[in-house]
């Protein structure tokens, strides 16, 4: 079976200017972003406590009939509580609270191809680790995207999949499952959306341990990815025959054009017109071909080729 | 005596008198029920119950005559476009499951195209105006108004109706709105239906808010209950229904059916149980379509002097098929808590007028978080709940003539199981 993929995306961490922080797993919202050529802002709040905003831009050019190249800039800044506590005496404490900022740099190149291929070699200048995303665009308002994601400072390799259906609404699900030495967990998000031209807001939820994220995004979509694997969705509600046709729409009818007849003139019609004797000789040469007349014709002044024109008419309304 | 008596008696004389008349060929309909209730917490004598009634249709009367238990009851009727009179056991103007109701009985023939058998009532009486159009009235019944009357107002079509009692200070409220297309050129239905009942500290009932667009495959649904003392799953004698003074809302978006976003809420005095979850179809196509869900299980338990946090998230796979009224849904879940849960849903329809429906669920005996369950509030409405029950089991079968309702639940720590079986037929001739 040819199956025809819309995305690969090779995610590349090249953390400039960054810190290291610990980036977002609500692969939810990377397929918001990794779905159209879009750009977009978001915030988060988690735990009530930790806040970040991010935005991004996700464009692309294509090369062949079947082959684009795209490229996603995004950057997040994020502010977390550190609460510490702080003894005094020796029953008493104090607790401090304070702000942590962070900022993150990613450029995210990808390749959209009818047929699937692979690209290695991921570098980042803070810690090296590999991502990896696979996107089917399964029917007009129904993406898949698969997700492979390394952390060797951690030791830690996670699996994703995430599904978005509709636009408007858009439901979505992530749901992720993170493997390591010391541990095996399962966690993902949820969310739904909504689409008014070519804005998009987006409302999602995500669960994690004790980890609880709400995030809200709104982007705007300048080209969307029209070529799925099923054209049809399947509506459970309806029959096939009971599904009514646009009445709004008309056949369009197809008027085959005549052949333009072109017939022969005499001078002395021509003459009867006033045409310059010069100008009528050469005409009338010219009216027992039609790709000599025709392109005679090209050639005269407007006001002649008028007066041609009215004897060509008065001698098709003789022939009829 | 006095003139204002005189005064209404010739309005009665009058609205009786020039009323239309309906069919003069005497109409009867013969209806019985049957049910029978096992669990080890009920006496012998409160096991089974039966009640039949005869009831006659002539020009603008109905009268009805049954047996409800042990007792014999009867009940009169008249009715015309002007004046509307009854008194007894059935018969009532106005729409509504819970007002009145006799508890231990219900009748499930309420579609009318098929016909409706009226709800057995407690005895009452009802005098009202304009009984097809906007009608208002008087009544009073047992426990309700039995020494004030109590005042009636109904709209047309049975579409509102507001009851209150000044005596026992209790509002009744019905609103019905089936498929209303708000804007016809488009193909958006709503529906909403409600029923409320109490005093304003004390009541139960239910709100139900539909949005469906067939051709784009869209459906909204928000519901809300409250519960009291168990007045609002009234019909599930087998007790599967909700806690005392429980509160509820469940919001649900769907796509096709199979792509569906559900968010629920219970509330109670002693904690908050939270679930959201997204359920998305991976294939799908004309044999159905295979979904993955996640879901999230969030528990606020209030002890007196702490505040204890209980969550969970889950992951499950269905089979799922739909097409219009056919449903059929098998589905597994497992927890990060090691909670487990299989369900399965069915419902055809078979043939015209007629509807099969199974619904089940299954769960390990220690899960830690109740499950949601799809539950009966008044025989038509759905609503639905929490349950820590390990087996329910339901099968009802709808016709034209005949409900069949049977049930069965096991309890949780194996402290019971409860059985119970529901029968009722119709004939009209």
């Amino acid at each position: 079976m040819r199956i025809q993929f819309l995305c690969l995306y090779l995610l590349c961490n090249l953390s400039l200017f960054a810190e290291e922080i610990e980036v977002s797993r609500n692969y939810l919202l990377e397929h918001y972003r990794l779905r159209d050529h879009s750009y977009g802002i978001g915030f988060s709040s988690e735990n009530k406590d930790n806040r970040s905003g991010f935005a991004w831009i996700h464009f692309g050019k294509q090369f062949l009939a079947n082959l684009t190249l795209n490229s996603i800039l995004y950057g997040e800044s994020s502010q977390t509580k550190v609460k510490d506590v702080v003894p005094i005496f020796q029953s008493y404490y104090y607790q401090t609270v304070e702000l942590q900022f962070k900022h993150n740099f990613q450029v995210s190149p990808g390749i959209q191809y009818k047929f699937f291929s692979l690209y290695g070699n991921f570098q980042s200048f803070q810690t090296p680790n590999l991502d990896l995303a696979i996107g089917f665009q399964l029917y007009p308002e129904k993406s898949l995207f698969f997700y492979y994601k390394e952390n060797p400072r951690e030791n830690i390799r996670s699996y994703s999949f995430s599904v978005l259906s509709g636009r408007n609404p858009g439901l979505g699900l992530a749901i992720t499952k993170d493997f390591s030495s010391n541990r095996n967990e399962w966690y993902g998000s949820v969310g739904i959306s909504f689409q008014f031209d070519s804005f998009q807001a987006v409302t999602s939820h995500y669960v994690q341990e004790e980890i609880e994220q709400n995030s809200f995004l709104l982007s705007r979509i300048f080209q969307d990815n029209s070529d799925p694997l099923f054209h049809k969705e399947i509506n459970p509600y309806q029959n096939e025959s009971e599904v009514k046709p646009d009445i709004n729409k008309r056949e369009k009818k197809e008027f085959l054009k005549k052949e333009r007849a072109i017939y022969e003139i005499s001078i002395d019609e021509l003459l009867k017109f006033r045409i310059p004797l010069v100008i009528a000789i050469r005409i009338a040469r010219a009216s027992k071909s039609k790709e000599l007349y025709t392109e005679l014709l090209s050639k005269l002044p407007p006001d002649i080729v008028k007066k041609c024109n009215k004897i060509q008419f008065i001698k098709s309304k003789g022939k009829r | 005596m006095k003139t204002h008596v005189w005064i209404i008696l010739i309005i009665l004389y009058i609205s009786i008198s020039f009323g239309e008349a309906k069919e003069v060929t005497p109409k009867f309909a013969l209806y019985g029920s049957a049910e029978y209730f096992e669990s080890r917490f009920v006496r012998e004598n409160q096991k089974s119950k039966t009640n039949v009634l005869l009831k006659s249709e002539y020009n603008n009367f109905q009268i009805g005559i049954e047996k409800r238990g042990e007792k014999e009851l009867g009940s009169l009727e008249f009715k015309n476009d002007f004046f509307y009179a009854s008194i007894g056991h059935r018969f009532k103007p106005i729409p509504g499951f819970y007002i009145l109701r006799d508890e231990k009985f219900y009748s499930a023939f309420q579609n009318p195209r098929l016909g409706i058998i009226p709800q057995p009532l407690k005895k009452s009486a009802w005098i009202g105006l304009f009984p097809s159009n906007w009608s208002v009235g008087l009544f009073m019944g047992e426990n309700l108004s039995e020494k004030k009357p109590s005042l009636y107002l109904k709209s047309p079509l049975d579409i509102f109706a507001y009851t209150y009692s000044p005596e026992t200070k209790i509002h009744f409220l019905s609103l019905n709105f089936r498929s209303y297309k708000p804007l016809p050129s488009r193909d958006l239905e709503l529906t909403i239906s409600s029923q409320m009942m109490g005093t304003k500290e004390n009541y139960f009932g239910y709100l139900n808010l539909r949005a469906f667009s067939p051709s784009r495959g869209i459906e909204v649904d928000f519901s809300t209950y409250r519960e009291n003392n168990g007045m609002l799953f009234a019909t599930n004698q087998d007790n599967l229904r909700g806690t005392n003074n429980e509160k509820s809302f469940l919001f649900k978006i769907s796509r096709f059916h199979y792509d569906r976003l559900e968010a629920f809420q219970n509330n109670t005095e002693e904690k908050k149980e939270r679930i959201v979850g997204v359920n998305s179809s991976i294939i799908s196509g004309i044999f159905g379509a295979f979904c993955v869900s996640g879901r999230s299980y969030k528990n606020l338990i209030f002890d007196s002097s702490d505040l204890s946090v209980l969550t969970t998230t889950s992951l499950g796979v269905s089979y799922e098929y739909r097409l219009r009224d056919t449903e059929f849904m098998l589905r597994f879940e497992q927890r990060k808590n090691q909670d487990k849960l299989g369900e399965l849903k069915f419902t055809i329809r078979p043939i015209p007028e007629w509807k099969f429906e199974i619904s089940s669920i299954l769960q390990k005996d220690s899960n830690q978080f109740r499950s949601l369950y799809e539950q009966w509030s008044d025989g038509e409405n759905i609503n639905t709940i929490l349950t820590d029950r390990t087996a329910v089991f339901k099968l009802k079968v709808i016709g034209s003539f005949l409900v069949f309702n049977v049930s069965g639940s096991r309890r949780i720590n194996g402290s019971g199981e409860i059985y119970f079986a529901n029968i009722q037929f119709k004939q009209e001739f």
